[in-house]
């Protein structure tokens, strides 16, 4: 049990940097998230094909791929960045190109009739989009922008693959020094649980907010 | 076969065609509407009544003819030509003039019984706020709503949203208002009390009214003219008494018939 | 300042070891995906259970699996199980964690599709006195299963896609046959980039398929 509290310094080290990367890409992921889904819903080709071709291209292949790729490749073409940088940039463009497909869906969900409304009161598309779509497009959003940031938080623990000494790089490093897996392990998979579970709770706190606009 | 008044007509289409594909709802259809009248559209299901509100509300375009609203030009098309690029603010000026109830409420679902009411007001014909707020009273007060100023839309009954809907429509303080089965997904009794505020509108306002009606009583009570339609035409149209008592064709007593033997 | 940026014969002479890579990754993720079926198969009749008990246990686990991460469980395996005496080589490790992980999302899948078949289904055959088993074989699964098949698909390829952290337990798929190729030649950009372009192909035409399937199943 005194051994615990002996790891504690550098698990909460890690739990830090954990935090970090998920905060840091979530920041990357909405606005991308927004733009890119709405832009995919947009009939002009100069809006939707980029919108298509970035959401294809993140979804399609691997996240550990694209954080190699960011952290390896693209040096060669003149980018060179630090691996927090790297990590926080794909993760949030990997979670993104999935939050495009939620927006999507959400603004799609928002029955025709309420476009009608809108132009009935003369609204302009922009006042619309804005002031009628959107809002109730965020409540349909928030169920799975849950469960995305789930998938972002444990996706975190990719980074630990390009040297980035987050919460299961610290477990990696102590798992070396003292052989205790399943203790190290096992503390580090209830972490990420508990984390998990308050995000889990955090959301539906939000949902219970916006419950009034239901129809 | 309209009488040519001195006055203005506020709503006038002209040989006005529309089709769905292959289904054509509306063919060359040809009336006006004169200023501050209250019209009862009757007819089928599949008639066209309710493609002709959505074309003077702009949610719906004509394939050929001419829609004039107040003398302006809201549509026109040459048979076979395409469809001609509207500018947005001419629409919008004119779009100004008509407000519209739906069938099904339509009330913004994540704003308050207020705010659907003033967000137009405030946004889009740019009043202040407070104004905004003290016409919304007004209105809420006229359909008996009062006391729901701060409820959501999930908290009403459907007459209940239904008059809200009313209230909105009314405080963009349009020239010319289109009701669009409005009672259709309602309760008899919840549909009672919606009527009943149309019913006061209809006496208390010089707004030109265009109803689309399932409710023949009602159509009878509340309208000065009625139209009835069948298959994109007009087959026959009239005051109220001429239709409801004496109708001249015959496609219009077996509907009547009908209709009337249902309820 | 004449460097190649990106070495065409150097990245085709990697391609016949690659397509040996992509037959591990394939190899990973059929047995990964056939072990979460039947795993996540008993999940979802566990959850269905009245023993309390049971229920909780079943909800916690298949929560528990699936919001922590993949690699942390990979290497949970592969450092603990051999300390418990169970000797398993890194790509039977690998595909034990995909197929528990994915055991719990696919709980979720049938959970869904046998939710989705209407409550009178149960009701009509109980009034025609079929056994439960009965009635849950030949009347509630093969209703249930048009939505689960496409949701499936879904999963294979996300799957499909978490292979590459495979590699941090040393098995030979298409990231550590790269990162190996890598270090071996000092070019980074073609194996890296070959690989993720695989990934990106398979994905796309594994999508089409699934969409096709949605189509085909769900109404």
């Amino acid at each position: 049990m005194s051994e615990i509290f002996g790891w504690l310094p550098n698990l909460l080290s890690g739990l830090k940097t954990t935090l970090l990367l998920t905060v840091g890409a979530t920041f990357v992921a909405c606005p991308m998230a927004l733009a890119a889904g709405l832009a995919r819903l947009s009939r002009n080709p100069f809006f939707y094909g980029p919108a298509v071709c970035y959401i294809e291209v993140f979804r399609g292949t691997s996240a550990l791929i694209q954080l190699f790729w960011f952290y390896y490749v693209l040096p060669h073409f003149g980018f060179q960045m630090e691996a927090l940088t790297a990590g926080i940039l794909v993760l949030g463009l990997n979670i993104g190109a999935y939050g495009a497909e939620v927006v999507r869906g959400a603004v799609q969900s928002v029955p025709r009739e309420q476009y009608e409304a809108a132009k009935a009161l003369n609204f302009s598309k922009m006042q619309t989009m804005k002031k009628i779509i959107l809002p109730q497009a965020f409540v349909a959003i928030l169920p799975p922008a849950g469960n995305l940031l789930i998938e972002l938080l444990k996706s975190t623990a990719l980074v630990s693959m390009i040297t980035i000494t987050e919460l299961t790089f610290k477990g990696q490093m102590l798992r070396a020094s003292t052989l205790k897996s399943t203790e190290i392990f096992g503390i580090i998979l209830i972490l990420y649980f508990l984390l998990a579970l308050s995000i889990t709770h955090g959301i539906r706190k939000l949902e219970r907010r916006f419950s009034y606009v239901k129809v | 076969m309209s009488n040519k008044n001195a006055l203005k007509p506020a709503i006038h289409m002209q040989k006005v065609c529309k089709s769905f594909g292959k289904l054509a709802v509306l063919k060359d259809l040809n009336f006006e509407i004169q200023p501050s009248r209250k019209v009862a559209l009757i007819g089928p299901s599949g008639s066209g009544k309710s493609t002709i509100l959505r074309i003077l509300m702009t949610l719906e375009s004509i394939d050929s003819g001419r829609v004039m609203i107040d003398e302006e030009v809201l549509y026109e098309v040459k048979e076979g030509a395409p469809p001609p690029h509207l500018a947005e603010e001419h629409v919008s000026k004119i779009r100004a003039k008509v407000g519209m109830v739906f069938q099904s409420f339509n009330l913004f679902p994540h704003m308050s019984v207020l705010r659907n009411i003033t967000e137009a007001p405030v946004h889009v014909s740019r009043i202040s706020k407070e104004e905004a707020e003290a016409r919304a009273l007004e209105f809420l007060d006229l359909v008996g709503l009062k006391n729901k100023v701060n409820a959501y839309p999930a908290q009403l009954s459907g007459g209940q949203k239904q008059r809200v809907a009313i209230a909105r429509a009314l405080a963009m303080q349009p020239r010319i208002m289109l009701f669009d089965e409005i009672t259709s997904a309602l309760d008899p009794e919840l549909a009672a009390e919606v009527l009943s505020v149309l019913r006061n509108l209809a006496r208390t306002t010089d707004m030109t009214m265009l109803l689309v009606t399932h409710q023949m009583h009602f159509a009878q009570e509340f309208a000065d003219r009625i139209i009835f339609m069948e298959h994109g035409t007009i087959v026959e149209e009239g005051s109220p008494e001429k239709i409801f008592q004496q109708p001249k064709e015959e496609r219009t007593r077996s509907f009547l018939k009908t209709v009337l033997e249902a309820t | 300042m004449k460097e190649i940026i990106f070495d065409w014969a150097f990245a085709w002479s990697l391609m016949p070891e690659l397509m040996g890579a992509l037959g591990i990754t394939v190899i990973a993720t059929v047995l990964g995906m056939a072990l979460a079926m039947v795993l996540g198969l008993f999940w979802a009749v566990l959850r269905r259970s009245k023993n309390p008990v049971m229920y909780w246990f079943s909800t916690t686990v298949v929560e528990f699996f699936r919001s922590t991460p993949l690699l942390v469980q990979i290497y949970f395996l592969f450092y603990v199980l051999p300390d418990v005496g169970f000797r398993l080589s890194p790509l039977q490790t690998g595909v034990l964690a995909l197929g528990i992980h994915y055991s719990a999302y696919l709980a979720e899948v049938y959970r869904a599709g046998i939710d989705s078949v209407p409550r009178g289904q149960w009701e009509a055959a109980t009034a025609l006195n079929l056994g439960k088993f009965h009635t849950f074989r030949s009347i509630i699964f093969p209703q249930a299963l048009p939505p689960i098949i496409p949701a499936m698909g879904n999963y294979l390829i996300a799957m499909f896609k978490d292979t590459p952290m495979l590699s941090a337990i040393t098995v030979l798929e298409l990231l550590q046959t790269a990162k190996i190729m890598g270090a071996e030649s000092f070019r980074y950009i073609e194996p890296l980039t070959l690989v993720g372009m695989l990934f990106l192909i398979l994905s796309l035409i594994s999508a089409r398929m699934i969409r096709f399937l949605e189509k085909r199943y769900v109404q």
